[in-house]
C-alpha cells in the first residue's frame, strides 16, 4: 500500500539526465534511506517531489493522487513536509515564531477572522502557540523558544528546521542531509527524535550522508546513481551490493567522502 | 513606403538601438558580474557626452580622442562610485538602487545646474551623407553602427580574456570562483569601470547626431530599463536583440505615428511579457532572496 | 494593543492640534507628510514581501486622476469618488503585478519602475487627461452645504486616512496574513513548503498597498484642486522609497511615517534652495544608506555610533567582495 510513489521520473537540465526513468515507492510509516554519491539526484528528487521543479516526464503520486505539476504550497497541503540541505529559516525570527509561521496551514479561522482579530482567530493562536511548545518541547529546543534563529548554533538551527518541517502536520517528511554538521550527541539525539516521528506514524524519507546514521536507522534504502536507481532493499543487502560498492568507490577516488 | 524611406528608417533604428544597446550592454554587465543596478548609469552617458563635446568642440581635439576620453573619464568614475559607495551597499540590492539613484540625482542635478537646459551639438564627424532613392542618411549615423559594432566584437574577446574569464566566473558563482583565487572587489571594480565606459562612449557617439543635454540621462535610463525588461535581465544577447528592436520599432514608429514613442513601444511589446515573463532571451536571475 | 493609554493620549492630540498649530503653511506640510505617509507605507507593505515597488508615483496618478475625472466628468461626488479612486488604483495593481508576478520580484520591480514612467507619459500625452498642463479646477470636497475651506478640514481628512491606513495594516501584520508575509520577505522557499502561496499573498500585498495609495491620490486631486503629470515623476516615487528607508526598513509602520516626516520637514529646517534640494537629500540618502542601513528606527539597534562607523570601514577595508 503505497503512500508516495513515484512512477518513471525523469528530470533533464538542459539535456542531462538529473532523474532518469526512477521508479520508487514509498510504504506508510516506515524510515527509508536515500542514499548515492553526490550528485546522484537525491536533492533533485525531493525538489520534483515537493514541487520546486515539474518532472521533464513521469509522475509523483501521493495517496493515488497525482501531485507532480503542482505547486510547492499545493503540495504541502497534501501532507508532504521537506526540510532543506542548507539551513533555511526565517532568520530574523524567534525560533517560536518560526513554528507558529510555520503552521501557517493549521488555521481554522478564516482570513475575516483573522484581520478582526476576533474570538476565533485568537482561539486560534492559542492553540497554534500551544502546539508550537509542544513541539519545540518534543524536540528539546523548548529553552530557546525566545532566541532568534539566527543566533542558533549549527546543530540547533537543523533541529529548528525539523520543527518548522513538523509544524505543516506533513504524513510524510523528507529530510534532506539532517545531521549534517552535528557532533556525535547531536546525531544521537536527532536520530532518536525521528524514530520518534515514526512512531507517531510519520513516514520518513531521508538522505543523509553519515553511512553509520543510516544503517541504524532506516529499515530499507534505495540507492540512486546519475539519477537511476541502482539497488534497493534492507540496510545488509545494499552494503555488500557490488553495484552500490563500486558506484562509492568510483567516486571516492576523486571526490569528497561522506 | 519607398526603398529609401525604408532605409532611412532602418539605419535611424540601427544607430538609435545601437546607443541604447552599448548603455544597456553596460548596464547588464553590471548586473550580472554584481548582481546589482547601476541606476547612474544613465549619467555616465550624459557625462560622457559632455566630456566629448568639451574636447571635440570646445579644444577641437579629434573624435577618436573624444572616445577614448569619455570612456577612460567614465570608467574612473565608475571607480570611485564603486569605491566610496557601491562597496559599502551591494549585499543589499535595493539599498544599491537606491544609493546609486542618489548618486544619479546628485550628478544630474549638478549637470542642470552647470550646463542649463540648453542642447549642445557637434559639428559632424564624417561630413556627408549617402543617399539612396533621394532619401539622405548622414555619415555620422553609418559611423555610429560601426563603432558599435566594433564595441561588441571588442567586448565580446574582452569577455575570452583572462579577465573576462574572471568575470564570467564571478557571474555564474561567486563563492566558486573565490575558491579559485578569483578576488571577487577587482572583479567588481572592473566590472564597474567598463560597464560606465562603455556608457560614456555611448554618450559619445550620439553627440554628433542628437547632441548633449544636461538631463539626457534620465530619458535613457528610461529606455535601457525597457531593453532590459524586454530582453531579460541578466542577458546580454537579450539586451542587444531588445535594443536593436525597440531602436526599429521607435524609427518606423516615429515615421508613422508622431511623438508617442514611449507608448508604441509598450503597447507593441510589453504584451510579450506575458508568454515569456523572462524576457526575450532572459535567464532565471532573481533579486538574491 | 495592551497599552491603550498612551495611543488614546496620542489621538486626542492629534485632533486637537489645529488649535496648537494655526500656521498654514505648517499645516499643509503635516497634510502632505500625512499623504506621504500613506504612500510610503503602501511602499513597506510591499517591501515586507522583499518586493520593490519602484513606481508609486503612478499609482498614486490613478488614484488622483480617477478621482479628479469622476468628480468633475461625470459629477460624482467626492465622497464616492475616494474610495472608488482606491479601487482604481488596486484594480491597476491586479492587472500589472498579476502579470509581474509570475516573473518573480526582479520582473515586479522592473514592471512597476516602467509603470510609473509611462502612466507619466500618458497623462501628459493624452489631451483626455489634461494634457502637460494639467487637469484644472477640481472641486474640493464637501458634506452637504459645508464646503472644505481652508486647512483644517483637509487636516483632519488626511489624519482619518492614514489612521485608517495604519490600522488596517497593523490588524493586517499581527494577524495570520501578515506572518505569511514574514515568511514570503524572510525565506520563500521555506514559505512555499509550509502551505503560504507566495505568488498570491505577494499579489494581495500588492493590491492592498495600492488601495491605499489610490485614496491618498484622490485626497491630493481634490485638496490641491489640480494634478499636474509633472508631479507623479521617477522623482516622486525615489522619494517615497526614500521615506521607508530613511524611518527604517524594518519598521513596517513606525518607518514610513517618520521617514515622511523627517523629509518633509527637514528642508523647511535647513532652508536649502530649491535647485540644491536634489543635491542635498541625494548626499544625505547616500550618506543613510552607507552608515545607517537600517534607517533612522534602527539607531536604538546601535550602541555606540562611533564605533559602527570605525567598524563599518574596518569591515570593508580588509578581504574583499562580502
Amino acid at each position: 500500500m503505497t503512500l508516495l510513489g513515484v512512477r518513471n521520473l525523469s528530470r533533464l537540465f538542459g539535456g542531462v539526465a538529473a532523474l532518469g526513468g526512477l521508479d520508487l515507492d514509498v510504504y506508510p510509516s516506515e524510515i527509508l534511506g536515500l542514499i548515492g554519491p553526490n550528485g546522484a539526484g537525491k536533492t533533485t528528487l525531493f525538489n520534483v517531489i515537493s514541487g520546486f521543479f515539474a518532472p521533464t516526464s513521469g509522475t509523483v503520486q501521493m495517496n493515488g493522487e497525482t501531485i507532480s505539476g503542482l505547486r510547492p504550497d499545493q503540495i504541502a497541503a497534501r501532507g508532504i513536509g521537506r526540510t532543506f540541505q542548507q539551513t533555511v529559516l526565517f532568520m530574523k525570527s524567534t525560533v517560536l515564531e518560526n513554528i507558529i509561521i510555520g503552521s501557517h496551514m493549521d488555521f481554522s479561522s478564516g482570513l475575516l477572522n483573522q484581520f478582526l482579530h476576533d474570538r476565533r482567530a485568537r482561539h486560534d493562536e492559542g492553540r497554534i502557540k500551544e502546539k508550537a511548545l509542544e513541539i519545540l518541547e518534543f524536540m528539546g529546543l523548548i529553552a530557546l523558544k525566545e532566541e532568534l534563529a539566527q543566533n542558533l548554533p549549527h546543530g540547533h538551527q537543523r533541529t529548528l528546521g525539523m520543527c518548522v518541517a513538523l509544524a505543516a502536520d506533513p504524513k510524510v517528511l523528507l529530510l534532506d542531509e539532517p545531521l549534517t554538521g552535528m557532533n556525535q550527541t547531536e546525531t544521537t539525539t536527532t536520530i532518536g527524535h525521528i524514530r520518534q516521528l515514526r512512531d507517531r506514524g510519520i513516514t520518513i524519507v531521508i538522505v543523509e550522508h553519515n553511512m553509520k546514521a543510516v544503517m541504524s536507522l532506516c529499515e530499507r534504502l534505495v540507492v540512486l546513481h546519475y539519477g537511476q536507481k541502482i539497488a534497493e532493499g534492507k540496510p545488509e543487502e545494499i552494503q555488500d551490493n557490488p553495484a552500490v560498492i563500486e558506484a562509492y568507490l568510483g567516486k571516492r577516488r576523486g571526490g569528497d567522502a561522506a | 513606403m519607398n526603398v529609401g524611406l525604408f532605409f532611412q528608417c532602418v539605419v535611424n533604428g540601427l544607430a538609435i538601438g545601437g546607443i541604447y544597446a552599448v548603455v544597456a550592454a553596460g548596464f547588464t554587465l553590471i548586473l550580472g558580474v554584481m548582481k546589482i543596478m547601476n541606476f547612474g548609469q544613465g549619467q555616465f552617458y550624459m557625462l560622457g557626452a559632455f566630456v566629448s563635446y568639451g574636447l571635440c568642440e570646445v579644444f577641437h581635439l579629434h573624435y577618436a580622442i573624444g572616445l577614448v576620453s569619455a570612456f577612460v573619464t567614465m570608467a574612473f568614475l565608475g571607480i570611485v562610485l564603486q569605491r566610496f559607495v557601491i562597496r559599502y551597499t551591494y549585499e543589499g540590492f535595493f539599498h544599491t538602487v537606491l544609493a546609486t539613484t542618489a548618486f544619479a540625482t546628485i550628478i544630474n542635478q549638478i549637470a542642470v545646474i552647470s550646463f542649463g537646459k540648453a542642447d549642445r551639438f557637434m559639428s559632424p564627424v564624417i561630413k556627408g551623407r549617402v543617399a539612396v532613392s533621394g532619401i539622405v542618411v548622414s555619415n555620422d549615423k553609418i559611423l555610429l553602427i560601426g563603432i558599435g559594432i566594433i564595441l561588441f566584437v571588442a567586448l565580446h574577446y574582452f569577455m575570452k580574456t583572462k579577465v573576462g574569464k574572471a568575470m564570467r566566473a564571478v557571474t555564474e558563482n561567486q563563492e566558486t570562483a573565490g575558491l579559485q583565487g578569483i578576488n571577487a572587489r577587482q572583479i567588481f571594480t572592473i566590472t564597474m569601470a567598463v560597464g560606465c565606459g562603455m556608457a560614456g562612449v555611448a554618450g559619445t557617439l550620439v553627440l554628433p547626431i542628437l547632441g548633449a543635454r544636461a538631463d539626457m540621462g534620465l530619458s535613457i535610463f528610461v529606455k535601457i530599463l525597457l531593453v532590459i525588461i524586454i530582453g531579460g535581465m541578466g542577458s546580454m544577447p537579450g539586451a542587444l536583440l531588445a535594443a536593436l528592436i525597440v531602436g526599429l520599432v521607435e524609427s518606423f514608429g516615429y515615421q508613422f505615428v508622431g511623438g508617442y514613442n514611449e507608448l508604441l513601444l509598450t503597447c507593441c511589446l510589453l504584451p510579450l511579457l506575458y508568454f515569456r515573463p523572462g524576457g526575450l532571451l532572459g535567464k532565471p536571475f532573481a533579486i538574491p532572496e | 494593543m495592551r497599552r491603550k493609554g498612551p495611543v488614546v493620549a496620542v489621538l486626542i492630540i492629534l485632533f486637537l492640534l489645529p488649535f496648537f498649530v494655526t500656521n498654514n503653511y505648517v499645516l499643509h506640510l503635516i497634510i502632505m507628510a500625512c499623504i506621504y505617509s500613506v504612500l510610503a507605507l503602501g511602499f513597506s507593505m510591499m517591501w515586507k514581501n522583499r518586493l520593490i515597488m519602484a513606481g508609486q508615483a503612478g499609482l498614486w496618478a490613478v488614484g488622483a486622476y480617477t478621482s479628479a475625472l469622476l468628480v468633475t466628468k461625470l459629477g460624482l461626488s467626492f465622497w464616492l469618488a475616494l474610495p472608488a479612486s482606491g479601487l482604481a488604483s488596486g484594480l491597476f495593481a491586479l492587472l500589472i503585478f498579476s502579470l509581474a508576478l509570475r516573473g518573480g520580484p526582479l520582473l515586479f520591480f522592473g514592471m512597476s519602475l516602467v509603470a510609473g514612467f509611462i502612466i507619466m507619459e500618458v497623462l501628459g500625452s493624452v489631451p483626455f487627461f489634461g494634457g502637460w498642463e494639467g487637469l484644472l479646477d477640481i472641486p474640493g470636497p464637501a458634506i452637504g452645504s459645508f464646503v472644505f475651506l481652508g486647512k483644517i478640514p483637509f487636516y483632519y481628512l488626511a489624519l482619518v486616512i492614514l489612521l485608517v491606513n495604519v490600522a488596517v495594516f497593523s490588524a493586517l501584520y499581527t494577524s495570520r496574513i501578515g506572518r505569511a508575509w514574514t515568511a514570503i520577505g524572510s525565506s520563500p522557499r521555506l514559505a512555499e513548503v509550509q502551505g503560504i502561496n507566495v505568488y498570491r499573498y505577494r499579489l494581495a500585498s500588492s493590491v492592498i498597498g495600492c488601495f491605499f495609495v489610490g485614496i491618498a491620490g484622490s485626497f491630493y486631486a481634490h485638496y490641491q484642486n489640480l494634478l499636474m503629470p509633472n508631479t507623479f515623476s521617477f522623482q516622486c516615487s525615489i522619494y517615497v522609497q526614500m521615506y521607508a528607508l530613511i524611518g527604517g526598513l524594518g519598521y513596517y509602520i513606525a518607518g514610513p511615517i517618520l521617514g515622511a516626516f523627517v523629509m518633509v520637514f527637514l528642508p523647511e529646517v535647513l532652508r536649502a534652495g530649491q535647485e540644491f534640494q536634489p543635491i542635498f537629500f541625494g548626499v544625505l540618502l547616500i550618506l543613510i544608506i552607507v552608515f545607517l542601513p537600517g534607517g533612522l528606527l534602527s539607531i536604538g539597534e546601535r550602541s555606540r555610533l562611533p564605533g559602527f562607523i570605525i567598524r563599518r570601514f574596518r569591515k570593508t577595508a580588509e578581504g574583499g567582495g562580502r
